[in-house]
């Protein structure tokens, strides 16, 4: 089955999946190499990885690739493969910032674009309107059981680990869903057998909240020292699996274009108040303890609006930790303290409140 | 801080005109004034964007506007923007964002700004501008509104953009009590046509050797002159300007040049060597980026339909190919030896493609030179290390070799 790679939640992964094709978030590993010849330094690792990925000669089983206008650097990224990789087949993907009746009738039309041009690459016929319902059904059920994962990541006692979820979260992203959601199932089927066992009440609760989050170390590093992951918002987390596509609208691209553009919002959208008070709830409802606020150096996008979020989430008594990071832990010793120290802090702050 | 130098540029450049008219005095004077008028207690005072907003529909309204960006650039100016950028490192503002926009959050939270019941800003240029827009206008309890510029040309984008700027009329009606005069907005419109057309006046006597006019100030002009959009002063200094530049050219009042540059994106704001650097090689930079007359005549009859393409034709929107096309005519046209990116760290729409422009540039056996340094925090220039890249650079400009600098 053909590839196609994409590198946002907001792909429409329900009409590449209905052509047939495999849709597979692109989440490389290790820092970039070679990416300054073509795009700038100061451009976040996310996008420098893919840059390099990208223009390596052999891209290996990529078939397509699709850039969502998530950002500055991804769309100067979709300039970049355009001048230099003509041979790439590339569909780039404009995204409205705002989600109005608008723009979810002009992204509405978008979507269908995007099905006829990516049916047009692999030489397939126009999709038909079933087979796009079949695929929509198919991902709103990976929603609900994702969903269902990340609410059980909230109870006082998981049978869960922030770890499993991620893993889970990434294989939804990365693997056929064929293959996934049969998986899932069975995870999910398997999960209630499991015994209240994988924390008490006593250990910290944090809230795992960034943007691309491709190397799992830090959940592993909270986890090892004693702490619960109970909620886990990034871009592949909570709120790319959030809210499926509602089944009563009649045309099944305005039903995806009001998911994808209403769905928990993400920022690179408008919505700054929304955000703040999401950020808030989930924290709360979650019943954390503390937030970690994790994001890739050079994101524009969330280092604007972490002032705000983070003094918001400190009125609510929440404290934070603020970490950067270059795609990968350059320095997991010195990452390892700073969380370690946070978790202590809270444990502290913990006692002295029961004191 | 902002307020006592807008002061003081009103009264020198007041006291200018008189001695003795020059477009230059006019354009400042306006400019203080046009500024000014947002301190004022009662006046109805609109946040905006000058560069991306269209302004002609802020001039059916008697509203008073204020672009934080330009103002920041202005606080940049002087060493006074050091504070107010510590003051937005306090407030958790990361230092690898735009030095304006942390200029702008100290400013801000040091009460130097103005206050305004509505931001009004579009997606176009940089994510940042209108993250920090909603940011602002929060801490103010006004309302943002943001209009989404889509990346690509069609019918769909046009009534998409235009049914958003019937919007943003709709709510400066709403905050400011004023009703919308579509009439007025008309004759905005034929009154930004005018001064198009003076604007490509002066262009064409930009292709002059040795130029009338360039270098930072030229800059400035093409930025600053963006607020009166839709507006007599508008029309009244670009024709001025216009009128003097011929004027220049007939009287041979011009300076001596042996090399022409293009310069892509802005300028540094505070003090530095560049452009004295370029002078002392007889260089001149006669043509920007943003000085291009990139959007077509507006149709008075459809508005804000016109608007909308106008929005929709910012270089800075879609591919960076846009921001090199028909680069070959125009470095033709103005005898141009070599260009400059500016590449201000913060900037990433603006850099992050570099490498295509430098390919338009080294393919048109031109030298290139990307010039990283901030655009408006004196305390990261370096003079020594740019001076060293810019000796550079005017070597390969007046050896005309193909080679690009990075």
């Amino acid at each position: 089955m053909k590839n196609v790679l994409y590198a946002c939640s907001y792909a429409p992964v329900e009409i590449v999946s209905a052509l047939g094709l495999t849709p597979t978030w692109l989440l490389p590993d290790g820092a970039p190499q070679n990416a300054d010849q073509y795009i700038h330094s100061l451009t976040c690792p996310y996008v420098r990885q893919l840059c390099t990925i990208l223009m390596a000669g052999d891209v290996g089983s990529l078939n397509a690739i699709v850039l969502p206008n998530s950002c500055d650097g991804m769309r100067r990224l979709a300039d970049v493969v355009r001048a230099n990789r003509p041979d790439l087949p590339l569909v780039f993907m404009d995204v409205p910032r705002k989600s109005d009746p608008a723009s979810i009738d002009l992204f509405s039309l978008r979507l269908r674009q995007f099905a006829d041009e990516l049916a047009s690459i692999f030489s397939r016929a126009s999709l038909d309107d079933d087979a796009l319902w079949r695929s929509i059904a198919e991902y709103n059920d990976v929603r609900l059981g994702m969903q269902e994962l990340f609410m059980q990541l909230r109870t006082a006692t998981p049978i869960v680990s922030g770890s499993e979820v991620y893993q889970l979260s990434r294989e939804a992203v990365t693997t056929h869903i064929d293959d996934f959601l049969p998986s899932l199932r069975r995870f999910l089927a398997h999960m209630h057998d499991r015994k209240r066992m994988m924390a008490t009440r006593q250990a910290p609760r944090l809230m795992l909240f960034g943007n691309i989050l491709t190397d799992p170390e830090i959940v592993r590093v909270i986890e090892d020292a004693g702490a619960v992951v109970a909620s886990m918002d990034h871009c592949f987390g909570e709120r790319a699996f959030d809210r499926p596509v509602p089944t009563d609208i009649d045309d099944p691209y305005t039903a995806l274009s009001h998911r994808y553009l209403t769905r928990s919002t993400c920022p690179r959208m408008e919505g700054l108040e929304t955000r703040i008070n999401d950020i808030v709830s989930l924290a709360e409802e979650a019943g954390v303890d503390g937030v970690i606020y994790c994001s890739v150096t050079h994101c524009d996008n969330f280092l604007y609006d972490a002032p705000t979020i983070i003094r918001h989430l400190k009125e609510h008594d929440i404290p934070v930790l603020q970490l950067t990071h270059d795609g990968e832990w350059n320095s997991p010793g010195q990452v390892e303290t700073r969380i370690e120290a946070f978790i202590e802090t809270i444990e502290n702050r913990k006692v002295s409140r029961y004191a | 801080m902002l307020k006592t130098m807008l002061t003081e540029m009103k009264k020198r450049s007041r006291e200018a005109l008189d001695k003795r008219w020059s477009p230059r005095s006019l354009w400042f004077s306006r400019w203080a004034e046009t500024m000014l008028r947002a301190f004022e207690p009662h006046t109805p005072t609109i946040f905006t964007t000058y560069y991306t907003f269209p302004m002609e529909i802020l001039a059916a309204f008697d509203v008073a506007h204020f672009d934080f960006e330009l103002a920041a650039s202005m606080l940049a100016s002087t060493e006074l923007v050091v504070p107010l950028l510590g003051r937005a490192d306090d407030l958790g503002y990361d230092t690898d964002l735009c030095s304006f926009h942390r200029a702008s959050v100290g400013a801000h939270n040091m009460d130097l700004y103005p206050r305004s019941p509505l931001f009004l800003t579009t997606t176009s240029y940089c994510n940042g501008k209108w993250k920090l827009n909603e940011a602002l206008s929060r801490s103010m309890n006004a309302e943002p509104y943001l209009v989404s510029i889509p990346q690509d040309i069609s019918s769909e984008s046009i009534r998409y953009v235009a049914s958003q700027l019937q919007g943003a009329a709709q709510k400066i009606s709403d905050v400011t009590d004023q009703s919308f005069d579509i009439d007025r907005l008309r004759e905005a419109i034929r009154s930004s046509n005018r001064a198009r057309t003076a604007l490509l006046r002066m262009l064409e006597s930009l292709k002059h050797r040795p130029a009338p006019w360039g270098g930072i100030q030229l800059m400035q002009y093409s930025i600053f002159t963006r607020m009166f959009a839709g507006t007599k002063t508008q029309e009244t200094i670009h024709k001025a300007f216009a009128d003097t530049l011929e004027e220049r050219i007939a009287t041979g009042d011009l300076r001596a040049e042996s090399k022409r540059l293009f310069w892509f994106a802005w300028v540094p704001t505070y003090q530095t060597n560049i452009f004295e650097t370029f002078a002392r090689h007889e260089t001149a930079v006669v043509h920007f980026e943003t000085l291009k007359v990139f959007w077509d005549e507006l149709d008075d009859e459809h508005p804000f339909e016109s608007l909308a393409l106008k929005c929709l034709q910012e270089p800075y929107q879609g591919p960076t190919e846009r921001r090199v096309a028909g680069l070959s005519a125009l470095f033709d046209d103005y005898s141009i030896d070599g260009a400059v990116l500016f590449a201000t760290p913060g900037c990433r729409h603006s850099n992050s493609a570099y490498s295509i422009i430098k390919d338009a540039v080294t393919d048109l056996g031109r030298p290139f030179l990307m010039l990283d340094v901030d655009i408006g925090d004196p305390g990261k220039y370096t003079p020594e290390q740019t001076g060293i890249r810019l000796e550079g650079f005017m070597e390969l400009v007046h050896g005309n070799e193909r080679i690009a600098m990075l």
